[in-house]
């Protein structure tokens, strides 16, 4: 493979004069001007550019150059923007790697393996920050207010965290003046391969959950589908559907196969049963570009979600990161990446050592993340997320309307949040009835809560 | 009446920049309506940099009739009302108001730099004090200390108060994370296993109980009546479990690595498990004394600093140093590569780690440490990311002398980018005056790799070359990716580089003889 210089970064640099390096592409000098001195946020973020743009133009000698700079820089202890850097870093050498694809190439899993961990461990782990709590503590209070009522709930939860959102809403519903209602929680079996990685099934993590229900005296069932093998229940009560789908198919679309369970027969759907959609950190894994074979022109996270809108659910609750990560091309997507994961560490950076072993593996899954976004392309590029304002505008072209959080809900995660000390705060976003987790100020997680238009209700 | 701090030029005399984000390139927006992009500041807004003795300040606006202090001029206002004086509050203004954020006066601070401005002036003032300020609060229970008062009052709040105790032993402040590792607690699990026994009925009742009411110790409730479960470690035991989480399921996640990361069916862990990690407390972090950990058990040669500064490609270059220097052919590179990226996980995962020489790519002889020397601030908040040996310019020269004398110096070459021309194997420890490249054939090899005399001989002499160290006619890519010319030297680029920023070294004026019309126009371009 040859080097090639590409007029567009480089001819303009001529040598008859000294002004050459004010081109800000494609020479270290441009990316190092004007930051003698000091690697601040702002230098680093443009030696990441250029890595990129130099690898994008197969300059690669520029390319090492700047990994070697920016080496130098990285350091997985260091402070937020040496350990953000580091991670970054490992995902530009990822990237260009798979110049040549390997087989090790094929998933996108990238170089970055992450250890599994025990339900308990799990547990510990969402509540580091309150990064996936706030979360919680939003989607929770909306489904319990929306399920008023009712005698029965059917929770689908899209997430990945493995269910440790639902502790916390069983046990309000246990305390539920008129009663627990009875809850089913129905999960797909297949879940994106991105950390936090659980060392046990979801089968286990529902018998579990299951036990503290009983513990409780909720009545509770679990369900798994879009096995090829099974609609598998473990739950003392309960009616089972085997559906039978092959294996092959499930393995290479697999949210095809789900898609195609997304009906009221196979979820087993009641009429008398509050339908609850939970999606936690998972709409981002749905490719979002238009695909005109499959679904004529939509998207298969347009066409998941008016597949949910088919349901008739009672409310939608869809919370992520607040970010726009998944623009195409990579020089968008690193600038974003960079200044937004730096919340997340410098977060981390203000409640932990460190060496602080949680926070090591709590940075290595946002870089595993990282990996993702900057190093692959196409179907491997599976980190597609989108901005709450973006997801709103979605929810709304699927034919959902926004339903505000109560001045409860509000208070309670105010109350999360006290306890976390500050640093982090909430803002509304009275528009899109937002809720907005902010570190220092700035967008971290959104919460927000739908209702189908013209849904009616299940009694219709 | 002082005036007040949101103006952009106070009395201190602060200036206000104003236009923050010096980013390279906008980021994308398709939002219609005006709102910050996440992370970053409204690229509009108007940067205000503060005093420090702005900041720290508290009580500013004073009452002159009584002097009592308040933080914010509006209250001020309210309160003059009730001495009959005179009162005027700012409206507050349309939206066309300027959006201002603030930087941190701190120079070595990660929010010095406009666009990790912070949004609003608390914020910012909150920021300054915790980091930068002395930590005057003291928690009476504990010996943390805080700067802010509102952080001493939360954790206030909660030190000492852990009334929620799981079966295990374990303890937590807060009730949603203990409700959370109560459900999935082994305790639990195996207590339901009990289900048939009168100890269970008797469990049931109480947690009706407390379920029915609305207080809070569940916890206690329980720990009453249920039989004695397996025991745990104190979870007030002090830190000495250095790095619970690996010992125990080392075992089991290791297996479990390789085999893939879908979670697997896996048994329920034996009840031994859950002692392990529980003693890290959500809320507290054993500050392991094993650091980035592997590294205590590693046998490396350059442990010092090296080993907290674990580059990226520390492990990478582990490998091929470790064989031998040279590797022609392009495979087994490759492989050691992979493998070696993926060792750096297994570190993260705390196993003991093979050789780990943490060398900085393209420096074998600087072996241990980044240039930085230690850039292991773990006691240091906030250490500025490069130390002052090493700016920016000194980074790109050293850049530049970056050679394929090292061993597998390049990275890319080694992950099977470079053409597979035959000669790239011998680049690799061939100095730029050896090598024979002919002029049109690929100039990756070659690119690859500045000089890098042995030892790192002067910046001074390889800038000025003497002329047998550089062919004639080296057709090469230097670092920018441009053409050499004859007799160029192949820092050429370096030394204009320099000359542009400013370098402050003398190296200035030699180059800039090397300078100017070396380079013709038709090398740039070359696509050779």
């Amino acid at each position: 493979m040859k080097t090639e210089l590409r007029a567009s970064t480089t001819t303009s640099l001529s040598l008859q004069n000294h002004n050459l390096f004010t081109s800000p592409q494609g020479s270290l000098a441009g990316a190092l001007k004007g930051c003698l001195g000091s690697l601040d946020g702002a230098c680093i973020e443009k030696l990441l550019l250029h890595c990129a743009s130099a690898l994008e133009s197969n300059d690669i000698t520029l390319a090492q150059q700047v990994m070697w700079v920016l080496n130098n820089v990285a350091s997985s202890l260091g402070d937020p923007n040496q350990r953000l850097t580091s991670w970054f870093l490992r995902a530009l050498i990822s990237r260009a790697s798979r110049v040549c694809p390997t087989a090790l190439n094929l998933n996108g899993n990238g170089f970055v393996q992450r250890r599994l961990m025990s339900v308990t461990e799990l547990a510990e782990y969402v509540d580091l920050i309150p990064w996936h709590r706030f979360g919680y503590s939003a989607s929770n209070s909306a489904i319990f207010k929306a399920i008023e009522g009712f005698s029965k709930v059917h929770i689908l939860d899209f997430s990945i965290t493995h269910c440790m959102q639902w502790p916390t809403l069983i046990d309000a519903l246990a305390k539920r003046p008129e009663g627990p209602p009875s809850l089913r929680i129905t999960v797909p079996s297949f879940r994106p391969q991105v950390p936090p990685l659980l060392n046990v099934s979801c089968e286990e993590v529902g018998l579990r959950l299951g036990n503290f229900s009983k513990f409780r005296q909720v009545p509770f069932e679990f369900n798994v589908i879009g096995n090829s093998s099974s609609f598998s229940s473990s739950s003392t009560s309960s009616t089972s559907e085997t559906t039978i789908m092959s294996e092959e198919s499930s393995s290479l679309f697999p949210f095809e196969v789900l898609l195609s369970q997304l009906n009221p027969s196979s979820l087993n759907l009641q009429e008398d049963e509050a339908l609850v959609i939970n999606f936690q950190n998972w709409l981002r894994y749905l490719c979002d570009e238009p695909n005109v074979e499959i679904y004529e022109g939509a998207s298969l996270r347009d066409t998941f979600l008016n597949t949910i809108k088919s349901l008739n659910p009672r409310v939608v609750v869809v919370v992520d990161e607040d970010s726009d990560l998944s623009a195409s091309s990579l020089t968008s997507r690193i600038t974003t990446c960079f200044n937004y994961l730096w919340i997340p560490f410098d977060a981390l950076e203000t409640f932990l050592a460190k060496d602080s072993p949680h926070r090591i593996e709590f940075e290595a899954d946002i870089g595993h993340k990282i990996e993702n976004i900057i190093g692959f392309e196409g179907f491997q590029r599976i980190e597609r997320l989108e901005s709450g304002l973006m997801l709103s505008q979605r929810m709304k072209n699927a034919g959902f309307f926004s339903i505000p959080f109560g001045e409860d809900t509000v208070g309670e995660v105010k109350a999360l949040l006290d306890e976390h000390a500050s640093g982090w705060g909430m803002k509304r976003e009275e528009d899109n009835n937002m809720l907005v987790l902010t570190w220092k100020g700035h967008n971290s997680v959104f919460a927000t809560a739908w209702v189908p238009t013209n849904g009616g209700s299940l009694e219709d | 009446m002082p005036t007040e701090l949101d103006n952009s030029s106070t009395a201190s005399g602060e200036a206000s920049v104003s236009s923050s984000g010096n980013q390279t390139a906008p980021p994308k927006s398709t939002a219609k309506k005006k709102r910050n992009l996440p992370g970053m500041p409204d690229p509009d807004a108007e940067v205000i940099a503060l005093s420090p003795k702005t900041l720290m300040a508290t009580n500013r606006f004073i009452c002159e009739i009584c002097n009592k202090g308040f933080q914010r001029d509006q209250n001020l206002q309210l309160h003059r009302r009730g001495h009959n004086l005179p009162w005027k509050l700012r409206q507050r203004s349309s939206k066309e108001v300027k959006k201002r954020v603030y930087v941190c006066p701190e120079a070595s601070c990660v929010h010095h730099d406009p666009s990790r401005a912070l949004g609003d002036l608390t914020g910012i003032k909150k920021h300054f004090c915790r980091k930068h300020g002395e930590k005057k609060w003291k928690c009476d229970k504990c010996s943390k200390k805080y700067a802010v008062q509102s952080d001493w009052k939360a954790h206030s709040k909660i030190c000492g108060t852990r009334e929620y105790k799981c079966d295990c032993g374990t303890l937590f402040s807060r009730r949603d994370s203990f409700i959370t590792h109560r459900a999935f607690c082994d305790a639990l699990a195996e207590e339901s296993a009990r289900t048939q026994n009168p100890p269970q009925t008797q469990n049931q009742a109480q947690a009706q109980t407390a379920g029915n009411t609305n207080s809070e110790p569940d916890g206690k409730a329980q720990t009453g009546n249920s039989s004695p479960p397996p025991q745990v470690v104190a979870a007030q035991q002090p830190p000495a479990p250095a790095l619970p989480p690996p010992p125990a399921p080392a075992p089991a996640s290791a297996a479990s690595q390789s085999t893939g990361v879908l979670p697997s069916s896996l048994p329920i862990q034996t009840p031994d498990l859950p002692e392990n990690p529980n003693p890290p407390r959500i809320l507290e972090e054993a500050p392991a004394a094993t650091g980035l950990n592997g590294n205590s058990n590693c046998s490396t040669s350059s442990s010092s600093n090296g080993s907290t500064s674990s580059s990226v490609f520390a492990s990478l270059f582990a490998s091929s140093t470790a064989s031998a220097n040279l590797q022609p052919s392009q495979p087994p590179a490759f492989t050691d590569l992979i493998r070696a990226m993926s060792r750096p996980d297994r570190q993260a995962d705390l196993a003991p780690c093979s050789s780990m020489e943490p060398i900085s790519l393209g420096l074998s002889t600087n072996h241990g440490s980044s240039i930085f020397g230690t850039t292991g601030p773990e006691r240091r908040q906030y250490a500025p990311p490069p130390q002052p040996a090493m700016s920016a310019t000194a980074l790109l020269q050293k850049a530049a002398q970056m050679g394929a004398a090292a061993t597998n110096a390049s990275l890319l070459r080694g992950l099977g980018i470079v053409s597979s021309s035959s000669t790239s194997g011998h680049q690799d420890n061939m100095h730029w005056n050896q090598r024979q490249v002919d002029p049109d054939s690929s100039s990756v090899p070659a690119g690859l790799g500045l000089s890098l005399p042995d030892g790192n001989s002067g910046l001074k002499e390889l800038m000025m070359g003497t002329p047998s160290m550089f062919g004639p006619k080296q057709t090469t890519l230097d670092f920018l990716g441009l053409g050499m010319a004859a007799g160029g030297s192949p820092s050429g680029g370096l030394s204009a580089l320099i000359t542009s920023i400013g370098g402050g070294l003398d190296v200035a004026a030699a180059a800039a003889s090397f300078g100017g019309g070396e380079f013709s126009g038709k090398d740039i371009g070359r696509s050779s």
